[in-house]
């Protein structure tokens, strides 16, 4: 008996012994990395080939060069991966030009005709694919020009194809690796390739030693100088902060703004700042009470002071009333200002509104009713988006001082979206992250959501019309357009854009942030 | 014994099938699925309806179950509609930290506590035996996701002992490890320390000490190998719960283990991932209940009797 117990015991204890240790080793063998940057970031990617993923990640960046660019300021087209950009003066026509002595890292050559297949899989492949619906036919000119027909001018595709999911991926060696394999290991044109995938741990990146850049913006343009770099995914942005005070982590890309006042106050860290390129804003369901009358929905807008919002959020966002953010493409400030002047602040008139809606407080209890129903409604927002979920209690005693009951839900954001499509929400806080403009058709144009939201006959026209309009100022006029129609319809409310920070460790330097987040390596050192 | 554990593993097979069975009816209550929760606004709704069609969401429920076991009886778990990669992989490459994790954390636990226990009920109602149930409950009543970020600031960032986060060398297991055992040490230890005072007042322990065997002699060959079987028992019974994970732990110190993957996937109905975490928790959890049977049969002749005389 005794020693009955005392083997099982003895057996037990070694297996949870061996098991500890014998994984403790098993982990720890493989993971010691060289000297290299490394930068933190919370979300880790869905799969390493750009082409397959449903959201792309800052690790998609920088193994990814885009076939043109819009440049750090997105004011203008120019060269990245290709060397040369002509559009045609009528807009039907791309024609890029490509070095030729452009490689993937392992030595095979670029070619128009690798271009235009990798380009093809991405239309087959991609989520996405319907980025290249402009595209009427991809012409292999000679080895080293490719030109991009289109069905019509189109503004929007132009964007579209200078972010990473335009990189040129190794179409013939994704086809005999496998679907899976190649999003473990893809071989990609970029600054970096991948080396090494820890599954929910980093990925490891080495520099391709074959780039040749062609962004005008850069000084060198040829392979970067850090050899080797590291993303991190660590979800906790506790974390993720210690990681970087303690000079484990080289660079954040999303600083959390609870501990921003610890990274400001660190030294040996500089505080990059950028405006999120999109906006947050605040859907309000028109197809039901209370929000089916436009005055109860006017009187919510009239409601909302920003300027309070910004104060209590830390000053980290930049209160919008138009439909698009100041840091998107065709943003007009004089928009911007006759929208505010018309639907900014004013508790006078949102209960005048509310009044006229038939609302009144008849008991005294601080609630508007109608027909003896108060008027009580609901607010979901993200768990997982943190200044949405800052913000929400502010709104909710915004909207108690007209008059209105909000009972704040927080669910996963995703959701909030489910919620949204369902239509079974009175009030959703959403948000849009896309420089161009165009991401507003696919949210309103009912050829895209069957008007299920919203949608109205005028918008849809000049959503439209904004997609042929290759002149910029046309295309902000008719965006100013959409943004009135808004304006009056108040389907949903504008809330703001939010400040971003990244933080970089003074050892690293030559970075560039871009005005949309993008993060340009080509003339960064680490010491 | 053996027909009895036979016995027992077929009709955890039925408790692993009924498990997926209701798994797979309560993922589908939850409302949307995958593809429109993974989706941004650039999807185009034909592209969504595509990707549902290939991923044959657009069937009806007890068709997609039938297909999802065909596949799991062949040994293929099938692949994640997030991240396109076979759930086998994914789960294969958390495994490992998972196991190290776990298993850590359970010698930890009862190499700490089973001492502590034995010591507190000797020591009764003492200092010192006020003081470890003292700091036990405390730890027992502590938030894991606070105690693990201030074994971090204690022990990481302050005092650089070990890395904050992920894992560079064998020292990246320990305050997860310490963070995972120290709640749960309070429960094994009050086990243990309630076992062994109900085993010291047994006539038998009378009997040894008046047949002159040394205090310590009876404390161990007769007092605590008694008082152990149920700690014993408890072992095995942990086992499974720390093998599905602990996802404040792995958050924090960013550890690459199965109970985040676990999360992350119902949070958007990746509902291969989630079946082919929860079934292997499953069978695990069969293996170990019945694993903790037959050891308590082994260590306590009058229940491998019952056994026994059930099977006749």
């Amino acid at each position: 008996m005794h020693s009955r117990l005392g083997k099982v015991l003895s057996l037990a204890l070694v297996a949870a012994l061996v098991a500890g240790v014998g994984g403790a080793a098993l982990v720890g063998c493989a993971k010691k990395q060289p000297t290299s940057l490394v930068i933190g970031t919370v979300e880790e990617i869905e799969s390493a080939d750009v082409q397959q993923v449903n959201w792309d990640n800052f690790v998609h960046m920088m193994i990814n060069d885009p076939l043109i660019t819009m440049g750090p300021k997105m004011d203008k087209v120019m060269p990245s991966a290709a060397s040369s950009v002509e559009i045609a003066p009528d807009g039907s026509s791309l024609t890029l030009k490509f070095p030729a002595e452009m490689k993937f890292a392992d030595g095979t050559p670029i070619t128009a005709d690798t271009v235009k297949a990798s380009i093809e899989r991405y239309i087959a492949t991609s989520p996405y694919g319907s980025d290249w619906d402009p595209m009427s036919e991809l012409v292999v000119v000679d080895p080293h020009t490719l030109q991009i027909k289109l069905k019509e001018p189109a503004a929007y595709f132009l964007y579209a194809i200078s972010t990473c999911y335009s990189g040129i991926v190794d179409a013939a060696k994704a086809q005999s690796m496998g679907k899976e394999a190649f999003g473990r290991a893809p071989v990609t044109y970029g600054p970096w390739v991948v080396k090494e995938w820890q599954q929910g741990s980093q990925i490891t990146l080495v520099r391709n030693d074959n780039f040749i850049d062609n962004k005008p913006f850069v000084k060198n343009k040829g392979p970067v100088a850090i050899e080797t770099a590291v993303v991190r995914f660590i979800p906790d942005t506790f974390t993720l902060v210690q990681e970087l005070l303690k000079g484990n982590v080289d660079i954040v890309v999303d600083v959390p703004t609870e501990q921003l006042a610890q990274v400001q106050a660190d030294p040996n860290i500089t505080l990059e700042t950028y405006i999120e390129p999109g906006t947050h804003y605040m859907y309000l369901n028109t197809h039901r009470p209370p929000f089916d009358d436009l005055r109860v929905r006017q009187a919510v807008a009239l409601a909302i002071n920003r300027d309070e919002l910004k104060s209590a959020l830390d000053n980290a966002i930049i209160p919008v009333y138009g439909t698009l953010g100041p840091a998107q493409i065709c943003f007009s400030q004089a928009t911007e200002d006759a929208i505010k002047a018309k639907l900014g602040f004013n508790q006078a008139k949102a209960k005048q509104l509310l009044a006229e809606a038939g609302y009144t407080d008849t008991n005294g209890d601080g609630i508007v009713e109608k027909n003896g129903k108060p008027l009580s409604v609901t607010l979901a927002v993200g768990s997982d988006r943190p200044m949405d979920k800052k913000a929400a209690p502010i709104i909710q005693q915004q909207l108690k001082a007209i008059g209105i009951d909000v009972a704040v839900n927080e669910y996963e954001y995703s959701y909030v979206r489910q919620l949204t499509r369902d239509l079974n929400f009175d009030m959703a806080i959403r948000n849009v992250k896309w420089p161009d403009p165009d991401i507003w058709y696919s949210i309103l144009d009912s050829s895209q959501t069957d008007g299920k939201i919203w949608s109205d006959p005028r918008t849809d026209k000049l959503l439209e019309e904004s997609r042929t309009a290759m002149d910029l100022s046309v295309r902000t006029e008719k965006f100013s357009q959409v943004a009135d129609i808004i304006a009056e319809e108040v389907p949903f409310v504008s809330l703001y854009s939010q400040t971003e920070y990244v933080a970089i460790r003074k050892n690293v330097t030559g970075v560039i942030l871009g005005v949309d987040g993008t993060l340009y390596f080509n003339d960064a050192t680490k010491k | 014994m053996f027909e009895y554990a036979v016995r027992k593993l077929a009709f955890g097979v039925l408790v692993v099938f009924a498990v997926t069975v209701i798994l797979f009816a309560v993922m589908q209550l939850m409302p949307g699925d995958p593809i429109r929760l993974i989706a941004n606004p650039r999807m185009t709704p034909e592209k969504m309806e595509q990707l549902r069609h290939q991923w044959g969401l657009d069937q009806p429920v007890y068709v997609q179950y039938f297909f999802w076991l065909a596949r799991f009886l062949h040994g293929d778990f099938g692949t994640s509609i997030v991240t396109g990669q076979p759930v086998s992989f994914l789960i294969a490459t958390r495994l490992p930290y998972t196991l190290a994790l776990a298993g850590l954390a359970l010698l930890l636990e009862y190499a700490l506590a089973v001492p502590l226990g034995l010591i507190a009920a000797v020591k009764q109602n003492s200092a010192l035996d006020r003081g470890i149930v003292f700091v036990s409950t405390i730890l027992w009543s502590v938030p894991t996701f606070w105690l693990g970020i201030l074994l971090m600031l204690l022990l990481a960032v302050k005092i650089p002992v070990f890395p904050i986060s992920g894992y560079s060398g064998p020292l990246s297991i320990v305050l997860p490890a310490l963070t995972l055992t120290l709640p749960a040490l309070a429960g094994t230890l009050r086990l243990t320390r309630s076992e062994v005072l109900e085993a010291v007042r047994e006539p038998y322990v009378l009997t040894a000490y008046a047949k002159g065997l040394p205090s310590r002699a009876v404390l161990i060959r007769h007092v605590l190998r008694n008082a152990l079987i149920p700690v014993t028992m408890m072992f095995f019974l942990s086992l499974p719960w720390l093998l599905g994970g602990s996802v404040v732990v792995e958050s924090i110190f960013s550890w690459p283990g199965m109970g985040r993957l676990l999360w992350k996937s119902i949070g958007v109905q990746d509902l291969p991932v989630v079946q082919g975490i929860v079934v292997i928790i499953a069978v695990l959890t069969v293996i170990s209940n019945v694993a903790g049977d037959i050891v308590a049969g082994l260590l306590d002749p009058r229940i491998r009797l019952e056994i026994e005389g059930g099977e006749r």
